[in-house]
């Protein structure tokens, strides 16, 4: 079996004590930014990026990954107690997590939501160990044309997603892309954008980008709000145990959720958010009692938790295999490998497969560390919770600057993020989403590096675009969402 | 129902004004870069047709978010929100302070060191806070920068000037 000595060199490089340690540091740092309502896992990972330097690539990237899918499990426990959610995944465990918490039955709820990100993980992964390798020759094939068609629909699809105002959030892609062109242009090597700074001739540092339009952003706005002290209930954490009933109920729903979360990772530009919401919806859907939804109902809870999770493990296939990230934190994931000088792609698992296998087996084991983290020490994730915002942020703001300024020690940098926040925040007051700008911002050099390269290839021929059956699929799918926009009137 | 109107809504304007001004901006400039044919692009192709895209959608933003907006029926039209100088002055001070705070930190990083450039922006910052408790921002302020030194220098070893 390949697969089964594949998994075997991964084991070899996961299974070390400093890749465990690693691990463990990435997921626990991911709990804690999950569980901190209005921080999420892009800080953390711009915060540890820097840091990533001084150790093994294989182990930066087990350590960045365990940040992404901890801050999954993390996201769901504020929700939980707090009605909060830590990510805008976990805006759907509010949905059930929290009357159940009202109900005196906060750790089965928590208990519940460990196992149903467990199973949803596992699915997630055992897709990634299957399919990667699969899309990857698959991949292989993709011409420019086909390459350019995906990134349109990737962005498309983020934009879809990223909120209701489809014009706002497609001119945020179109911003996002503006700003990927900034820097020496690779064919014609003119400088494009840099207003004659030197410090930007190699582009803007995503690092500064996404850490101004969401860290910085973020946490001005945060302050603004003006209760952010959190009245804490005191619940009991007596009965941990869920009923013969409840598991009956949650077993299929985690079953449905896990499906819908992974297909929703392989495809980029979903995301977490859409998998959970899309989750909830089919078991209110499928429910004899929607009555009840919004009062407690277990698997409103676990479907989307096992969905948001599964989604998280998959969209490492398209990060990976196609070197085209599903949302922001898989673009700063796909900055961070580049600055190892490792450029995810069709190639990327056959020239490491170690890294590779190795991710894959860490999975395994930070999904493990996180439910051991979970379940002994729902007390401590909870005290986390009455940390005053106040003497929080001035701390993130340190850590942000001096991750911002370590990855090229530039001073520019730092400017950067606080002019990304500035604007950040005047287009988030408009409702303009920040989330497709990252992404785009990120897929912009290749889009164009493809675009020019397709239409080389054409003779400036744009049917090029439509007579690959590939290239064909994803246009038609934008364009059948847009229809579909149009007429229920999103536009 | 929905009905457009005309009903100049000045969030949409704004709206529409900042992606017309990027398009335009960006159309221009990469006029500059030179444009060359479909079969050979030069350098200011790609960005000419992405300030194109921008001004589409900025004209579209005005029209339809900031000059005929949609007016539902059954929606009760918003009660404009009434905000005294205390309020205000709360929801600008973050907007100031955290900005000025970080262009501290830049300013002083590589002229006065770590040390300083960290306690200046915790305290600058800091007191974007609605009620700053003064007393845990200075501490915070004081325990920071030795935080900052034991885990970047001497923890990962990343060549900062301390002072």
């Amino acid at each position: 079996m390949e697969l089964l000595s594949n998994l075997a060199d991964g084991a070899s490089i996961a299974l070390s004590w400093s890749a465990i340690f690693y691990c463990f540091i990435g997921v626990s740092l991911g709990m804690v930014v999950g569980v901190l309502p209005g921080i999420g896992p892009l800080p953390a990972i711009a915060m540890l990026l820097p840091l990533t330097f001084y150790i093994e690539p294989s182990e930066a990237i087990i350590m960045l990954a365990g940040i992404y899918y901890g801050g999954q499990y993390g996201g769901s426990t504020a929700s939980i107690l707090l009605n909060l959610p830590g990510t805008p995944a976990a805006a759907v465990t509010c949905l059930e997590g929290y009357p159940m918490a009202r109900n005196g039955r906060a750790s089965v709820a928590l208990f519940m939501t460990a196992i149903a990100s467990l199973v949803g993980s596992m699915v997630g992964i055992v897709l990634v160990a299957a399919f990667a390798p699969v899309l990857a020759r698959f991949a292989l094939e993709f011409g420019a044309a086909e390459y350019f068609s995906l990134m349109v629909f990737a962005l498309f699809a983020a934009a879809a997603v990223g909120g209701s105002d489809m014009l706002k959030s497609l001119s945020m892609v179109v911003i996002g892309l503006i700003l990927g062109i900034v820097g020496q242009d690779v064919t014609s090597g003119i400088f494009r954008f840099t207003f004659g700074l030197p410090a930007v001739a190699d582009g803007l540092n995503i690092v500064a980008v996404a850490m101004g339009v969401f860290g910085v952003s973020e946490i001005i706005s945060t302050i603004a709000m003006r209760s952010h002290s959190t009245s804490f209930e005191r619940f009991t954490f007596s009965t941990m145990l869920p009923t013969r009933e409840e598991w009956r109920r949650s077993v299929p729903a985690m079953g449905r959720g896990s499906a819908i979360g992974a297909v929703a990772g392989i495809l980029p530009g979903a995301g977490a958010a859409m998998a959970s919401f899309m989750a909830y919806a089919v078991e209110l859907r499928l429910s004899r009692v929607p009555q009840l939804f919004g009062k407690g109902r277990i698997e409103g809870l676990t479907a989307p938790e096992s969905a948001n999770n599964a989604t998280a493990q998959a969209a490492f296939i398209p990060t990976l295999t196609l070197g085209v990230p599903g949302d922001a934190v898989m673009a700063v994931m796909i900055g961070a490998l580049m600055i190892h000088g490792i450029t995810p792609g069709p190639t990327f698992i056959a020239e490491n497969p170690t890294m590779f296998w190795g991710l894959v087996v860490s999975f395994f084991v930070g999904n493990l560390l996180l439910v051991l983290l979970n379940i002994p020490f729902v007390g401590i994730w909870t005290r986390l919770l009455q940390v005053p915002y106040n003497a929080l942020f001035p701390i993130i703001l340190v850590l942000v600057s001096i991750g911002v300024y370590s990855i090229n020690s530039s001073v520019v940098d730092i400017y950067l993020v606080l002019g990304f926040g500035i604007f950040g925040l005047i287009m988030a007051r408009l409702g303009f989403p920040p989330a497709p700008l990252v992404l785009a911002f990120i897929l912009s050099p290749m889009m164009e590096e493809n675009f020019r390269r397709a239409l080389l290839l054409s003779r400036g021929d744009f049917s090029t675009f439509v007579t690959s059956p590939i290239s064909a699929a994803f246009l038609g799918l934008c364009i059948v969402g847009l229809l579909v926009m149009v007429l229920s009137r999103k536009m | 129902m929905t009905r457009r109107t005309f009903a100049p809504d000045p969030g949409g304007l704004i709206s529409g004004a900042i992606m017309l001004a990027i398009g335009i901006a960006v159309t221009v400039t990469s006029l500059g870069y030179g444009i060359g044919s479909l079969r050979r692009m030069d350098a200011g192709f790609f960005p000419m047709l992405l300030g194109a895209g921008a001004i589409l959608l900025g004209l579209a933003i005005t029209l339809l978010q900031g000059l005929f907006p949609v007016r539902s029926d059954e929606a009760e039209t918003p009660v404009p929100e009434t905000l005294d100088w205390a309020e205000r002055w709360h929801r600008l001070r973050p907007m100031l302070l955290v900005p000025l705070g970080i262009a501290a930190f830049a300013a002083l990083l590589e002229t006065a060191g770590l040390l300083i450039a960290t306690f200046a922006l915790v305290l600058i910052s800091g007191l974007a806070a609605e009620k700053p408790d003064l007393r845990r921002l200075v501490v915070i302020a004081l325990l920071a920068p030795v935080g900052a030194w034991v885990i970047f220098v001497l923890g990962f070893g990343l060549p900062f000037k301390l002072y």
